[in-house]
């Protein structure tokens, strides 16, 4: 899936000061390749997440467009947005994101038994959660879970649709040297099998894994050489 | 996984959170599904009261002090008795406006046999009775032979056996139902078992009639107005042209009671709308902090892509099994509370008290747990919009 992000800015009001309102994300135009493993990296504040966050449809930008296969997805309504996010992209937020009444196999398969009843990915689901290396939590209660365990679900949970873009904010924020290797192991190998994958994060080491870098700075989003 | 199976999974999950909520909503419950059974019940045993009564006016001798012995008799079953002379009968019937009159002969006993406590005994005259008879026939419909009698339904004896009064065996006929007045604590006879029962008091000794001869006297006139006449002026008519007796208005003797009841009814109704207005503030209150404490797990639905729409059924299921919850844990512990201790209820307010019907008490149930149900996702409903509309990225950017 072609994503293009055209012309995008986000502010928010000022509550006090001179200036009644700031950029979070100033003018950002950018493509992302089909296929593609992209990171955005840049110190916190910087307006990485607000940008994913809009990629997402999860933040609706103060002008733009984020266009995918050139449909701005800002043009949907609610419910054509949400199944449209269920089915086609799997995000990893930066704050913890599992459901603590939930066990580590239903948080995973939640994207998945929103729109479907019949259960036809089990086995794929536990074949994320091996991957993950969280198998043997499967049955286990999601606030039971460590930080780095339940940033791995998120990942997996990510993963269930088989979507098209993958979008990580922080995705190895809370994991050892030895789980951020294999998660951006993970996504690079998503990637290669086509999966659009964009990632925010503070780990410069993710740039080997990466096709394409970006920098964020103060808003503003440049292209590294 | 199934996401409708979510809402039930956060409850379990969070056992001290929704049983908090459980509580409030059963509380709400209790009081107007209890409230309204005993304002039902004071109602019905009113209108039981007035029924069974049958008569407009009530003349009795001005011996009975007036209204106060025949209501404290008639309301809160305390016995007692008087007499005046046979004669009042024919005086009574030919005052205008009356169509017709019944006598009726009182007689309390001093131990009975079959009860522990004293009990009223009332006599009625079988020919030209229409006070008791109408309502007696709906246990027993065959004559009520010499020491027949039928007793009230909270006289202990049963349909058949014997009890003695001041030392006469006399059979049980039929066992009257559950009227909620304290015509359920009298005994029922013919006035010729009265007049024998008040010879046999005199042989024990007790001599209710002093001079009297219990075949000249009477206790008290039942007097049915005819149509088109003002009841309130035949008893005004029979005080001004008949000496030495008390005409009574029923209705006038009901006012007391009645008052009381509407103030009782009028009070607790305002307290039903205090208790659910309370409730839903509380419950607004409560879902609100919930919602805001929860608003990054809401937040997380929406990221896997669940809709505002899915969100707000989601939360509002929650809210919906919380107070059906709550409303049938509510209507256990007001039946639990207001049906077995009717009686002490009853005591206590000292006015007539009969439960609703099986089929009212339902339409009650019905109501309460509706109202518990409307008030929960009514509760929750706002803030559930509210969080629906905020965009996601902020959320999470909290």
């Amino acid at each position: 899936m072609k994503i293009e992000i055209k012309n995008v800015t986000k502010t928010y009001p000022r509550k006090s000061g001179e200036a009644n309102f700031f950029y979070a994300v100033k003018e950002t135009s950018f493509n992302i390749s089909e296929g593609s493993l992209s990171v955005i990296l840049g110190r916190s504040g910087s307006g990485k997440s607000t940008l994913l966050n809009m990629i997402g449809g999860l933040l609706k930008p103060t002008s733009g467009e984020i266009l995918y296969d050139n449909k701005n997805i800002f043009d949907f309504n609610d419910k054509e947005l949400s199944v449209f996010r269920n089915k086609n992209i799997g995000m990893i937020p930066q704050v913890q994101s599992v459901l603590p009444n939930l066990t580590v196999f239903e948080n995973v398969m939640l994207p998945y038994a929103l729109y479907k009843k019949e259960n036809t990915v089990g086995e794929y689901a536990d074949e994320l959660l091996k991957m993950t290396g969280i198998f043997d939590l499967k049955n286990v209660y999601a606030s039971d879970l460590s930080g780095g365990e339940m940033r791995r679900v998120a990942i997996a949970r990510a993963l269930i649709n088989k979507p098209s873009i993958i979008l990580g904010d922080e995705p190895t924020a809370d994991l050892d040297e030895e789980n951020t290797e294999k998660v951006f192991e993970i996504f690079k190998k998503t990637a290669q099998q086509g999966t659009t994958v964009l990632l925010v994060t503070h780990e410069t080491d993710a740039k080997k894994y990466s096709d394409c870098v970006y920098k964020m700075q103060s808003g503003e989003l440049s292209k590294e050489t | 996984m199934n996401i409708n199976k979510l809402p039930v999974r956060n409850l379990i999950k969070k056992p001290l959170r929704s049983a908090a909520l459980i509580f409030i909503s059963a509380f709400l419950v209790i009081s107007m599904f209890g409230g309204s059974v005993i304002v039902k019940s004071l109602q019905n045993g009113m209108n039981n009261l007035e029924a069974r009564l049958g008569a407009d006016v009530i003349v009795v001798p001005n011996s009975a002090k007036s209204k106060t012995d025949l209501e404290n008799m008639l309301l809160q079953g305390t016995p007692g008795y008087f007499y005046m002379d046979k004669s009042y009968i024919d005086k009574i019937a030919e005052i205008d406006g009356v169509e017709k009159v019944s006598a009726q002969y009182f007689l309390a006993s001093a131990k009975a046999g079959c009860c522990s406590v004293a009990v009223q005994i009332i006599g009625f005259d079988p020919e030209n009775d229409f006070s008791i008879q109408p309502w007696i026939r709906n246990s027993y419909k065959e004559k009520l032979e010499l020491y027949d009698v039928v007793v009230g339904s909270d006289i202990n004896s049963i349909a058949g056996s014997q009890i003695k009064l001041y030392n006469t065996n006399c059979k049980v006929a039929a066992k009257l139902e559950k009227t909620g007045t304290a015509l359920d604590t009298a005994i029922y006879a013919n006035a010729e078992t009265v007049k024998e029962l008040i010879k046999a008091a005199d042989k024990q000794g007790i001599n209710v009639l002093s001079e009297n001869n219990p075949d000249s006297v009477i206790s008290s006139v039942y007097v049915k107005v005819m149509d088109g006449y003002d009841p309130q002026a035949v008893t005004d008519d029979i005080n001004i042209h008949i000496r030495k007796v008390q005409a009574v208005r029923t209705k006038n003797m009901m006012t007391g009671i009645s008052d009381s009841l509407s103030a009782i009814s009028s009070a607790v109704t305002v307290l039903l709308i205090v208790v659910w207005i309370m409730s839903l503030i509380i419950m607004f209150i409560a879902f609100s902090m919930l919602i805001n404490e929860r608003k990054k797990e809401f937040a997380v639905l929406r990221i896997i892509g669940t809709s505002r729409k899915m969100l707000v059924k989601i939360i509002i299921t929650e809210s919906l099994f919380i107070c059906l919850l709550g409303g049938i844990t509510g209507i256990i512990l007001a039946a639990l509370i207001v049906f077995p201790f009717s009686a002490v209820i009853e005591a206590m307010l000292g006015l007539p008290f009969l439960v609703p019907s099986f089929g009212q008490t339902v339409a009650y149930m019905t109501v309460s747990l509706l109202l518990s149900i409307i008030t929960g996702p009514l509760s929750a409903a706002y803030s559930a919009y509210r969080l629906s509309r905020v965009d996601t990225g902020l959320i999470m950017r909290e």
